[in-house]
Formats: structure tokens, sequence, C-alpha cells
């Protein structure tokens, strides 16, 4: 009798991977004691380089669909819209006063966890719609999430994210398809191969940092985290799935397959991603802008880290009803 | 050198560029990156590196790689001539500065094998290539620990060497390749999920190498050169000659068979590995000299910067070598 089922044998091919990297990561950060390694040099590399250089290699590629960007990216907006008053009211519950304490509990990790699974299960269609769901959860972090830990918007810094110039550009190279003179296409193609190597360090890096930052956190510091992680874990594929259904109601996602299996196959897609990004912790940069602002960081880093270790149990889970009820 | 460029066809020219801009566009990253942050975190790049990064991309170019034990002999021997070469071509040619300055010497002799050396061996040869390139550095890395240690401190450190994870996992690689026992599939299927692990950390690699490199470059200063240009030409120019003296003796005694004969994989096989060779000796000089020989003096700063200076011109002359002659009949 097999113990494990294919489907579940898939979704743990594709989820386990991620913790052995961020395994190492936290074997790193107990071996280096002293805390030589720079935190803030891994994620200006990640952040300014391998990310933006990860979003355009995966956009460009493919033939960019403008309903897709607008059914995934707004997923991600009315998820989060639908978690803050939810996370407001546990935050006025658990009497706590700074907004920062939200943070983790209305955004989702979806750089770290959420893109190599997207890869190895659904492949580089997958992470294509990955990383449209990324890219309108960071543009919201960065614009009402600092707005919550800092009382005011920086339009500026919102301009300065890389990662938006890069899908700007992905976007722009995967509508456009101009046929450029020989020299210039050849120079076109050395510079994509040298994207698509600096792309392949932004998953593993960004995983190994999400682990090193978890190395420090101690047991007795998780106790503050267990509500909102759960809150996260476990309301947030709900309202997923909900909105999905809710999708498949007003028509925006066909229930019927049609006649290209390939078209209903790319539907189907759409709807496991949001899940899958609804179902995922909340995001370290949440942790980065507390501590920046001094915003309640030490329970934001308890969540974190709740959510991380819960995530080993609840992500197969979501994936799981997933495949079933979704795929 | 007109003629030389004149010989190569567009074909080949494309193929060296292929390879090699896209190595020069991060290795420009890495240096930014570096002058950004004043390379204080040195460290913490090398840490990356040494203990996570370095390790699985090893682990997974050598356990999806034939155990050859020839091979492995074969690219040994060359390193440890190509390095006895060099060293004996730096001491007499530096004889009058070495005194004091044995960085200096270290810097023309040890070569960046494990930072630009395995990105450009996979970009070009694949993962042949790639682990060609990681039993060079192996290598390498030997002679760093021995003989580099003796040079700079007067006392080798060969029990460090054993302490490194790099070589735990390349032991690790080739027995998980050897393994002669059947798995139960439980076990197998975990041993899987490792892989998969280490395989996404392996390919993750190979920009964070060249960016580790490019980043304390940012520091050297146009002034730096003036005390470096014998030391960093030799270790570009006379590097790859020594190379091709071992490839032509290697030849000459049939080590690396010239006969095609039936079997094209095993002659594309001989051809990588001499091309490798020729391209690991071409690598300017280590970022590590830097580490080992402590707080580094005018002259080993001056040698990594002429020789990551002029690697720029010398290393597409030697890929286009590799192209045009080791791999052409």
């Amino acid at each position: 009798m097999n113990l494990i089922s294919n489907e579940m044998l898939i979704i743990i091919r594709a989820v386990l991977p991620s913790f052995v990297i961020a395994f190492f990561g936290l074997l790193l950060g107990k071996l280096d004691s002293k805390r030589e390694i720079n935190q803030k040099t891994i994620s200006n590399i990640v952040y300014y380089f391998f990310t933006p250089c990860l979003v355009f290699s995966s956009l460009h590629k493919r033939s960019f669909d403008f309903q897709e960007f607008a059914v995934i990216g707004g997923a991600a907006l009315i998820l989060i819209a639908m978690m803050t008053p939810v996370a407001f009211f546990v935050k006025r519950r658990a009497a706590v006063h700074e907004n920062g304490y939200v943070l983790p509990i209305i955004f989702m990790n979806t750089g770290n966890i959420s893109l190599p699974i997207a890869l190895l299960m659904f492949g580089n269609d997958g992470l294509a719609k990955a990383i449209m769901f990324h890219m309108m959860n960071i543009m919201v972090l960065y614009s009402y999430g600092v707005y919550l830990v800092s009382g005011k918007t920086d339009l500026m810094q919102f301009a300065k994210i890389p990662a938006l110039w890069a899908t700007v550009l992905g976007v722009t190279a995967a509508t456009s398809n101009p046929a450029l003179p020989g020299i210039i296409s050849d120079v076109y193609d050395i510079v994509n191969k040298g994207i698509d190597v600096l792309a392949q360090g932004a998953i593993p890096v960004l995983i190994i940092n999400l682990g090193y930052s978890m190395s420090d956190t101690k047991l007795s510091t998780l106790k503050a985290g267990l509500t909102g992680a759960s809150l996260r874990l476990l309301g947030g594929p709900l309202m997923a799935f909900g909105l999905v259904y809710g999708y498949r109601m007003i028509g925006w996602m066909p229930v019927i397959p049609g006649m290209d299996p390939l078209v209903a196959l790319g539907y189907r897609t759409s709807e496991a991603i949001i899940i899958l990004n609804a179902a995922m912790p909340g995001p370290i940069m949440a942790y980065l802008l507390n501590v920046k602002f001094d915003n309640c960081p030490a329970k934001a880093a308890s969540m974190l880290a709740v959510g991380t270790l819960g995530g080993i149990v609840t992500i197969p889970l979501t994936l799981t009803l997933v495949t079933r009820y979704i795929l | 050198m007109e003629h030389f460029f004149a010989l190569a066809t567009p074909l080949e020219i494309r193929m060296m560029l292929r390879g090699f801009i896209p190595i020069v566009m991060i290795l420009i990253i890495g240096i930014f990156i570096g002058r950004w942050d004043n390379s204080k975190h040195q460290q913490t790049l090398n840490k990356l590196t040494d203990y996570i990064f370095l390790p699985c991309l090893a682990f997974s170019a050598i356990h999806k790689h034939a155990f050859d034990p020839v091979e492995i002999f074969s690219i040994g021997a060359a390193v440890l001539m190509i390095m006895v070469g060099m060293t004996v071509v730096s001491f007499f040619t530096l004889r009058d500065k070495v005194r004091g300055c044995s960085g200096n010497l270290l810097a023309s002799v040890y070569m960046s094998s494990g930072s630009l050396l395995p990105p450009l061996a996979f970009v070009l040869f694949g993962y042949e290539g790639l682990a060609k390139a990681i039993y060079f550095h192996l290598f390498v890395t030997i002679f760093y620990y021995t003989a580099g240690r003796w040079m700079v401190s007067g006392r080798a450190d060969f029990k460090s060497f054993f302490k490194t994870p790099l070589f735990h996992l390349i032991i690790l690689g080739i027995a998980a390749r050897n393994f002669p026992f059947s798995l139960s599939d439980n076990i197998q299927e975990l041993s899987w999920l490792l892989e998969k692990g280490i395989h996404l950390t392996a390919m993750g690699s190979l920009p964070l190498l060249i960016i580790s490199f490019g980043y304390p470059l940012g520091l050297l200063k146009r002034s730096d050169a003036n005390g470096g240009f014998v030391g960093g030409a030799l270790r570009i120019v006379a590097g790859p000659l020594v190379a091709l003296l071992v490839v032509c003796l290697y030849r000459m005694t049939g080590l690396t068979s010239m006969e095609r004969g039936y079997d094209v994989l095993g002659y594309l096989d001989y051809r990588t590995t001499e091309a490798l060779l020729l391209l690991g000796a071409a690598m300017p000089s280590s970022h590590r000299v830097i580490c080992l020989a402590g707080d580094a003096g005018k002259a080993e700063r001056g040698t990594i910067l002429v020789s990551v200076t002029g690697a720029v011109i010398t290393i597409p002359i030697v890929l286009l070598y590799i192209l045009m002659y080791i791999f052409e009949e």
C-alpha cells in the first residue's frame, strides 16, 4: 500500500526542496555565531539585481496577457484588502497599538517560498504568473505597508523599486516584438544570457536569507506570533478559495474547459497560483520595515518564524486541496 | 593579433562572446556592489560561497558526472605542473621583489579557479566542463592550503583543507554517484528531494561566485596597477602558455588521445579537459590572495588589478584558441 499518493508526492517534491535550502540558511546562521554575515549586503544584491533579473527573465520570454495580469494582480489586491480589516480586528483584540503588528498578517511571502514552489510545480508558466502576483504584493507593501508603519507614503521610494522597472521592461519586451538588426539582436541575446545567469541566483539566495533570518529566533518567543501566523496560513487560503469561486461565478474564470485544453490549463494554473500565494506566511520585508520604523519588530519576527514553520504543513495541505478541487 | 582574429569564423567569435560577455557583465555588477558597499562585507560573500554555494555546486556537478580516476589524475597532475611551472617562472621573474612580498608571488601563481572558472566553464561547456572545473579548483585549493600558505607564512596548513565543505561535498558527490547498493524507494525519494534542493542552490551559485570575485575589486585604484604589471602579466600570459605546454605533453604521451576513433563522446571529453586546463590557467589572480596575504600590499593589489583588466583581452584570445585549435581536428 502506498502511504503517499502520487498527487501528494508531486506536492512534496515541489515544496520540500525550498525547505531544504532554507535549512542550509538556518545551518549557516547557527554556524555564524559571531554574526559576521551582513544580511543587508545579501538583501541589496537580491533586491537590486537578482530579483529584477528574475522578473525580466520570466516575463519577457512568454506572451503577455493583460487580462491575466488583471486577474492575478487584482486577486492580490483583493486578498490584501480582505485581510486588512481582519488583521486590525486581531490587533485590537491583542491590545497591540503599533500598526507594524498587522503587516505580516496582511502581506504574503510571495518571493522566498512561493516562487520556487510555483516553478517546481507549474514550470515557467507558473513562475511568470507567481511573479505577477508577487509584483502586486510588493507594490502594495511598499506603498500602503510603508504608510501603515511610518504614517506617510513615500511615492519616490515606490518609484525606485527595481523589480517594478524590470516588470515594465519585461512586459514591453514581451508585447513588442521588433525585428532587430543583426548586431543589435546579437547584443540583446548576450545581455539576455547575462540576465538569465543572474536570475538563477534569486531563488536560492532569497531562501537562504530567509533561513539565516530564522536562525536567531528563540522558541520562547514563538507564542506571541501564533495567532497572527495562524490567521495568515489558514485565513489566507480560505479567502483565496472564496475569491476563485467568486471569479468563476462572475465569469472571469470559465468553469467549462472549452476547446483549447492549454487555455483551460492556463486558467486553472492562475487559480492555483492565487491560492498558493494566499497560503504563504508573512514576508521578511514586513519584518525589515518594522525594524526600520521600530514598529513592533519582535512580534513580527515571531509571526514570521511560526508562519514559516507552520507553512511546512499548511502549504502542502493547501496544494493538495488545489490539485483536488482546482486542477 | 589581427591575423589571429581574422582566422576565427563569425560563429567562433559569437560563441566566445556569448560565453564571456555575460560573465564580464556580472563581474562589473560585483565591482559596482563592492564600491557601493566600500567592500566592507567581503566576509559575507566568502562565507556564503565557501559554506553553501560552492560546495552545493561541486556536489551537483560531480554527482551527475561519470567518475573517471584517469580524468581526475590528468587534471590533478596538470594543475600540479601548471602551479610548479608558474611558481618557478614567477620566482625567477619577481625574485628581486619577492623578499618580504611573498603575497605578490602568490598572486601571480594562484588563479581564481573557484570564482570565475566554474561559471565560465558551465556557460561554455555545460555540466561536463563544470565538473572538470570543480576538479581543477579542488587541486588548486590543495595547492592554496599547502604551498600557498607556506609561501606566505612559512607553514603549510593541509589539515585545514580537510575541514573545507568543498572537499566533503566533492567526496559525497563521488560517493553518491558510485553508491553500489540499491536503496528503498523512500530513501531514494528523500535523496532526490535533497539533490533537488542542492541543485537549485548550485545554479544560484554561478552569479554569486562572480559577484564575490568582483566585490573586492571595487576598492582597487588605478594607481595600484604600477607595481603589478610584471606579476599580472605573468598570471594571464605565462599561465596559459605553461598550460599549453602541459596539453602538448599530454598529447605526446597519449594521455589525452588525439585519435577520434569511433567514440566521439570520448574524443570530445579529452578536448574539453584540455580546454578547461587552458581556460583555468588563463584566469586572473584570485581575490583570495588578499585574504591570505593579510593586508595586501600595493604589489599584490597591482597584480590582481592588472591580471583582471588584462584578462578581459587574454581570456577571449584563449577562448578563441580553444575553439579554433583544441576542438578542431
